[in-house]
């Protein structure tokens, strides 16, 4: 074979690497942008319930003493640190959209770590006594709060089985654009709608350093989150009271 | 100055009272006692007013309220004062609903007196709001399915059916409508306590409240609330104004309002009773009936001992007297505010088993611990503001209405009966 061949050859197998590739390439950019496509909602289109957000968090992933999905709910949302509001309200009377436990386990006397926050429940206690309506859930099965509609009763803060809702005790000045505050009314996490409206995933599941939390579409069997919940075993917070959170956690030891 | 005296009430088969027409009439403001009364009233709700509006600038930061008791001492009172409406409803009840004529002088007091103490525990409700500014969207805005709302529509309610049962007991030309009216205040009323009873009732998620006991506690209680604090009106309309309660009307209504402070008490331990065989609810009721926590103090000290045990000796022992009817009444009272503590806020200072089957050992919101609670300056002056309220209101109405009986004279044989029964009680 003369070198002219040889090299013919080789530019032949250059080109198809690179057409490869290229479409290769192209073919996981165009399927990354599905699925983004797929995420993300003009902002003229209503939410559908063909879609239900969940989220799943495996305790045996989530780190002891790490509280990065904390911290970075506080940044996005402006609260706790992520805001300069705030600094008269005591300990307890601070916001608390989310929050890491420290959970004993009876049988063997060990611990475990869980984040807790709005398990948006489908059937929500908060929304069904809230007597304005300000409480309501989407059709997506994300359970938010009509901040020009609450009155401040807390009447669900008292319904809500995970002590999820915080109260604002005061005034605030430093806020999101993105996520509007005030004092007199009650708030809780809002899964990031308006990230998640974007096709982005929420913020602590972003940031989230063990990849112990899962966010996607429940309704989608082929979404990883559905994958996840048909592989491991898991649970959902008092689960007697027949909510069916929109939280799951996996890890947790049977007792 | 007298106002209008208007002949209203034939009291033909009244024991213990001539047999004339009742006549009823206003106040009259040249009772120091009066003028003093409303002076500190109204001061107490200017308070009340004022100290909401500070909170409404500042925000709840000036309570003692937090994230976890998100109801405190405002709602205690107010929960109090509208459960105590209904019950304060019981003379005119038993008078125009039972019947019993005996207690028809003092119908219109018992009727002015239950719509004052609702709209007083509905002003504290308000005005504790994080939004009081935004009354017009709760007034707009319903959810049907929320325990709140039906509540709104029941108070607004009852608020109309006591003015109408009041119009009616005023109004020479309906007084064949009292009887009417009567009954729907009584129904009414029953509606009222249960439909605040299950505000508490419908919180599955708090394991302090078993929502089928609970109402029939709140029923029991409301009687026995509202008919102390009747009591203690009464005695101040009789001693500030020279009327004469007879002994006989004073000492059964002692002896009932004994009765419900016993059967309000006997609800609740059924209550707790119950929770302590239910797994879940059996921290809280441990907690009321073990005497190792704040919450045990208030129920075995507060409800038991002060509000049930002693107003039964006083009331039982002998016949009522104004000095032991004061005490007595004044401790159900007491009692009352101890149950709405135990009830209210200590089923949020338990610890909620957010992770069931586990025990949280740490966390940055203090999971996993009996919490305590200790109102500041700000709901003090908003709870004392709301009583404050319904008393302005009271004295309002006892002022501008021919609400009191004009002074009864008991009938002799009354009096010797009466003087033969205190002969018996003291030896």
């Amino acid at each position: 074979m003369s070198t002219k061949s040889i090299s013919h050859s080789a530019q032949l197998a250059k080109r198809r690497l690179l057409k490869a590739a290229v479409t290769g390439g192209a073919a996981l950019w165009a399927g990354q942008g599905y699925k983004l496509f797929a995420a993300a909602k003009p902002d003229e289109q209503p939410v559908t319930s063909a879609v239900r957000w969940g989220l799943l968090v495996n305790v045996s992933q989530c780190g002891d003493g790490c509280d990065d999905c904390v911290t970075a709910c506080q940044a996005e949302n402006g609260w706790g640190s992520g805001s300069s509001d705030e600094q008269q309200s005591n300990a307890l009377q601070v916001a608390q959209w989310m929050r890491k436990l420290d959970v004993h386990n009876p049988l063997d006397g060990s611990t475990f770590s869980l984040p807790l926050m709005c398990q948006h429940c489908d059937s929500a206690p908060c929304v069904d006594v809230c007597p304005t309506g300000a409480s309501f859930k989407r059709a997506d099965g994300i359970v938010l709060v009509d901040r020009h509609t609450c009155i401040g009763c807390r009447y669900c803060m008292m319904a809500c089985p995970y002590k999820a809702r915080s109260f604002v005790h005061e005034p605030l000045f430093d806020q999101r654009a993105h996520q509007p505050r005030g004092k007199g009314c009650v708030e809780s996490c809002t899964l990031c709608a308006h990230r998640v409206d974007k096709g982005k995933q929420p913020a602590c599941v972003e940031a989230c350093p063990h990849g112990a939390m899962v966010f996607g579409d429940v309704n989608d069997p082929n979404s990883e989150i559905s994958q996840q919940l048909a592989k491991v075993s898991s649970r959902e917070l008092r689960k007697n009271l027949g909510l069916n959170a929109g939280v799951r956690y996996a890890g947790i030891p049977v007792v | 100055m007298l106002g209008c005296v208007m002949p209203v009430f034939p009291l033909f088969s009244m024991k213990g009272f001539t047999q004339q027409r009742m006549v009823y009439q206003e106040l009259s403001d040249h009772h120091g006692a009066y003028t003093l009364a409303m002076l500190i009233c109204a001061a107490l709700t200017v308070a009340g007013g004022v100290v909401a509006y500070y909170m409404h600038h500042r925000g709840h930061v000036i309570t003692g309220m937090d994230n976890h008791i998100v109801w405190g001492l405002p709602h205690v009172v107010a929960v109090f004062l509208i459960v105590s409406a209904s019950g304060a409803l019981n003379v005119a009840s038993i008078s125009s609903v039972f019947g019993k004529n005996n207690y028809a002088p003092w119908a219109r007091l018992s009727v002015l007196l239950a719509a004052a103490l609702l709209l007083g525990g509905l002003a504290i409700i308000l005005l504790d709001l994080g939004r009081p500014d935004r009354l017009i969207v709760a007034l707009t805005h319903y959810n049907f399915k929320s325990v709140f709302t039906w509540n709104i529509l029941l108070y607004s309610g009852f608020i109309a059916v006591c003015l109408l049962y009041l119009m009616a007991l005023l109004t020479p030309n309906w007084q064949t409508h009292s009887s009417k009216a009567g009954w729907l205040a009584f129904i009414w009323r029953l509606l009222l306590t249960t439909g605040t009873g299950l505000i508490f009732g419908v919180l599955l998620a708090r394991n302090a409240y078993f929502p089928w006991l609970i109402v029939p506690a709140f029923i029991a209680a409301s009687l026995s609330f509202g008919l102390a604090l009747f009591l203690l009106v009464l005695l101040w309309v009789q001693r500030s104004t020279a009327r004469v309660v007879p002994v006989t009307v004073l000492s059964r209504l002692t002896r009932l309002n004994a009765k419900l402070a016993l059967i309000a008490l006997v609800s609740v331990l059924l209550h707790h009773g119950v929770n302590m065989l239910v797994e879940e609810n059996r921290s809280f009721a441990r907690l009321v009936l073990w005497p190792n926590s704040w919450i045990s103090v208030w129920f075995w000290l507060g409800q038991v001992l002060v509000g049930t045990a002693l107003p039964c000796w006083l009331f039982l022992k002998s016949t009522a007297n104004a000095r032991n009817t004061t005490l007595g009444a004044i401790t159900i009272v007491l009692g009352g505010l101890a149950m709405m503590v135990v009830l209210i806020i200590g089923g949020q200072a338990v610890p909620m088993p957010v992770v069931d089957g586990f025990s949280i050992v740490n966390s940055s919101f203090q999971d996993g611990t009996v919490l305590s609670y200790w109102p500041k300056l700000a709901e003090w002056l908003l709870s004392v503001g709301g009583v404050g309220l319904v008393l302005f209101l009271a004295l309002l109405g006892m002022r501008v209405l021919p609400i009191l009986p004009q002074r009864i004279k008991p009938m002799p044989n009354v009096v010797k009966r009466n003087a033969d029964v205190d002969a018996i009680s003291k030896s």
